[in-house]
């Protein structure tokens, strides 16, 4: 009976915490960093969250990494509006920009916000070196743990070799 | 049996479909709700509550229960207050995040209802104490006040002690028994000297010889004595001549005293200007308060200026790019109004509209327009423009009232003089305009059928002038008074002007001087009475004096010549006179 009421916290925290290969925990960090610095309100925001919950990177990083970061967003906040400004300004896009605002949910995206434009840029710009950063560190991290392990994260896909190992076992 | 078994496989789908949708809704309800509550609460700067909302995503409509807008300035009051309100919403705006309002409806609406809870709110704005308005020529309205204190004063009955008739008369009546005490006094000395003389001279002429140089001194004081007899009767008997003579000095002076009096009892004109402030200005202050606080309001719903395009809170700045045209995030086109007013206290029921109702005001291409009409019997119409189109923001307020009932109103600011104004029909007119700070316009109200009953403070009930000025005011039949308005909104300057002010200074003019007539015949003939009195009393005195005195004047007298008759002056004896008084037949003789 308890099992049967608890079970629901226990997926979430199950879907938390799946997907911990290193190159999982990369992606889930990286895609909760740009969303704690994306101002919230717009499709982008929420369509990066869909993203998010969608592929299969580790959720728990991600949210911790999005809250974080909301916290640090404002900080950066007059180095991407400038940023944003400067894109949003150049006048040879202005007539795309124009056309993609003047599409329905055009104004919902928010990509005309400055700072959800330069936010995104430098989230676009970083998303690889943080991913590559961040997985570097979950194999050290793994290697430190769990030392007997060959070659672990070096395709960083530690489940499935266990998964293989328990498949071939079988 | 495929079907059923088709039809068991979508009959789920729909089911979660449909509940699915119906939970959209009650959330949307709640969004909704919210999002009234807050941005309602920025806007009017009250709280704002709603009962409950409901939206329809089919039919693409909002319906809000039980809405209450409170008053920022007055929190334990509504400024408004609506049963229901329906909102029909544009689809296809919706998609460039824009709520544009087709068509809806506010139905039971009422204004100024008490509520149970403050309507302050954290999320309120502070509303800014309206300040009241200025009169052009704020002193006038002391001017009748003084005015009517100088009337009490110089009506004061205890005037005629300044006369000179009633001085003099004092003097008199001071002087004369003073006199007739020191002429007694007088008459008592000598006649106590006439008696100590007598006896005096009864002993000396007891032995004349003896006594013979005192009989001498005797000869010549007893003339004195009688002369100065003849003196105080002469005196005595000049009592009367003298206050005769003071009787004729006090009938010329009267004559100067009714001059004086009446010199007194010419006041300064009032002015009528100051007497229409006296009278009215305290009683019109709150509606004209009430009338600008009406544009307060609309500036604070629709300001004149529009804050910054970025909401508060909001991170970087919105772009607008090349070729995209700035719209109204809200946007509602018409709304039917219906609902219930209180005018001249009597509840009417109101229809309208409101139309063009944009956020932000400017990048609409029409003003808002509130049109409001009463049905019934007291014909009322409210026409509200509020123009943000050009630079300088413009608002219009047109109000028109017919029939309206004014119920009994005291007018007069102090105890001295108030007219009593019984209920009575009127037409309101109010003409108001704002451009920018600018505010301007007209107030104007039209009584008929007016009773007005003048009553006068317990202060000038020394002066006859209630039937006099109750007879001038009961043929006033109607009453206009014009309010003119300029000045800025947080500085309104109001001029008064009225035919209350004119009429009563000219029926206080003519009562005033019928009051005056009778005040100086009255002040007059007390004052003869005072002085007729006083000479009687006078008169009476010196009579009881004279004939006190005169038989103890007569009696002393008559010792005096009494002692000049017995007084013989003493003679030497000689040998012949004591022959002659011997027998005839003496040997000596």
């Amino acid at each position: 009976m308890l099992s049967e009421i608890v079970r629901p916290v226990r997926r979430v925290l199950q879907s938390l915490v799946a997907c911990h290969t290193p190159t999982e925990l990369a992606a889930g960090f990286t895609l909760g960093t740009i969303i704690g610095l994306l101002p919230k309100g717009n499709l982008i925001a929420l369509s990066l969250c869909v993203l998010l919950f969608s592929l299969r990177v580790n959720k728990g990083l991600a949210v911790a990494a999005a809250v974080v970061f909301s916290c640090l967003a404002t900080s950066i906040d007059p180095f991407v509006h400038k940023l944003g400004l400067i894109v949003l300004n150049a006048k040879p896009l202005q007539l795309n920009y124009a056309c993609v605002f003047n599409l329905p949910f055009g104004p919902w995206l928010g990509f005309n916000n400055t700072v959800t434009s330069g936010v995104l840029l430098v989230g676009i710009y970083i998303s690889y070196p943080v991913y590559y950063a961040t997985r570097l560190v979950c194999e050290h991290v793994f290697l430190i743990q769990d030392p007997i392990v060959p070659n672990v994260g070096h395709r960083g896909d530690r489940e499935q070799d266990i998964d293989f190992t328990t498949r071939t076992a079988a | 049996m495929s079907k059923l078994g088709h039809w068991q496989l979508w009959l789920p789908w729909l089911m979660f479909a449909a509940v699915m949708l119906l939970s959209v809704q009650y959330v949307l309800g709640l969004v909704t709700r919210s999002k009234v509550i807050d941005s309602g609460a920025a806007m009017f700067g009250g709280r704002v509550d709603v009962g409950h909302a409901r939206v329809s995503i089919v039919d693409r409509h909002i319906a809000l229960h039980d809405v209450c807008v409170a008053d920022p300035r007055r929190p334990f009051n509504n400024l408004v207050e609506g049963d229901r309100c329906e909102f029909d919403v544009a689809a296809g705006p919706l998609l460039h995040k824009r709520t544009v309002i087709e068509r809806g409806s506010v139905t039971g609406l009422r204004f100024a209802t008490p509520r149970d809870e403050s309507g302050t709110s954290s999320k309120s704005r502070s509303a800014v104490a309206a300040p009241s308005i200025q009169w052009w020529n704020d002193t006038t309205n002391q001017q009748p006040t003084e005015w009517l204190e100088l009337l009490i004063r110089r009506f004061d009955p205890r005037l005629v002690n300044q006369f000179e008739a009633i001085k003099q008369t004092s003097a008199l009546d001071d002087r004369v028994p003073r006199e007739a005490a020191a002429l007694d006094k007088r008459v008592r000395e000598l006649a106590r000297r006439a008696e100590e003389l007598q006896s005096k001279v009864n002993r000396a002429l007891a032995n004349p010889l003896r006594n013979a140089e005192f009989l001498q001194a005797i000869a010549q004081e007893v003339p004195a004595l009688q002369k100065e007899f003849a003196d105080a009767a002469a005196e005595m008997e000049r009592l009367p001549d003298s206050i005769d003579a003071d009787r004729r000095a006090i009938v010329a002076a009267r004559r100067n005293d009714e001059a004086w009096l009446r010199d007194q009892l010419q006041f300064p004109p009032l002015e009528a200007e100051a007497l229409t402030a006296y009278l009215l200005q305290k009683q019109v202050t709150a509606p004209v308060d009430e009338v600008i606080d009406l544009l307060r309001v609309i500036r604070q719903i629709v300001p004149a200026k529009t804050a910054a395009s970025s909401p508060a809170g909001q991170r970087g700045e919105d772009i607008l790019f090349a070729g995209c045209e700035r719209a109204p995030q809200l946007l509602v086109r018409k709304l039917v109004l219906a609902g219930m007013a209180t005018i001249g206290s009597r509840r009417v029921e109101l229809r309208g509209t409101l139309s063009d109702y944009a956020f932000p005001p400017a990048l609409h291409d029409q003003p808002l327009r509130v049109k409001l009409t009463s049905l019934g019997s007291v014909p009322f119409e409210l026409q509200a423009t509020v123009d943000r189109l050009g630079a300088t923001a413009h608002d219009e307020l047109a109000i028109d009232c017919q029939g309206i009932v004014l119920p009994r109103t005291e007018l007069g600011e102090s105890e001295h003089l108030r007219l009593e104004l019984a209920p009575s029909s009127g037409a309101l007119s109010i003409r108001l305009k704002l451009d920018g700070d600018a505010l301007s316009g007209e107030i104007e109200l039209v009584q008929k059928q007016v009773q007005i009953t003048p009553s006068i403070g317990r202060d000038l009930s020394t002066v006859p002038i209630t039937a006099a000025l109750d007879d001038a005011l009961g043929n006033v039949d109607a009453l206009a008074t014009r309010i003119t308005i300029s000045g800025t909104l947080a500085q309104p300057r109001c001029r008064l002007t009225s035919d209350l002010g004119p009429v009563v200074a000219e029926g206080m003019d003519r009562a005033l001087w019928r009051a005056t007539e009778l005040h100086v015949r009255r002040m007059m003939s007390n004052a003869e009475r005072q002085v007729d009195q006083r000479f009687t009393e006078l008169e009476r005195q010196v009579a009881e004096i004279q004939a006190e005195l005169r038989p103890q004047l007569a009696q002393a007298a008559g010792q005096v010549s009494d002692i000049a008759a017995r007084r013989t002056p003493p003679q030497r004896i000689t040998t012949e006179r004591v022959g002659r008084r011997l027998p005839a037949n003496s040997l000596f003789q």
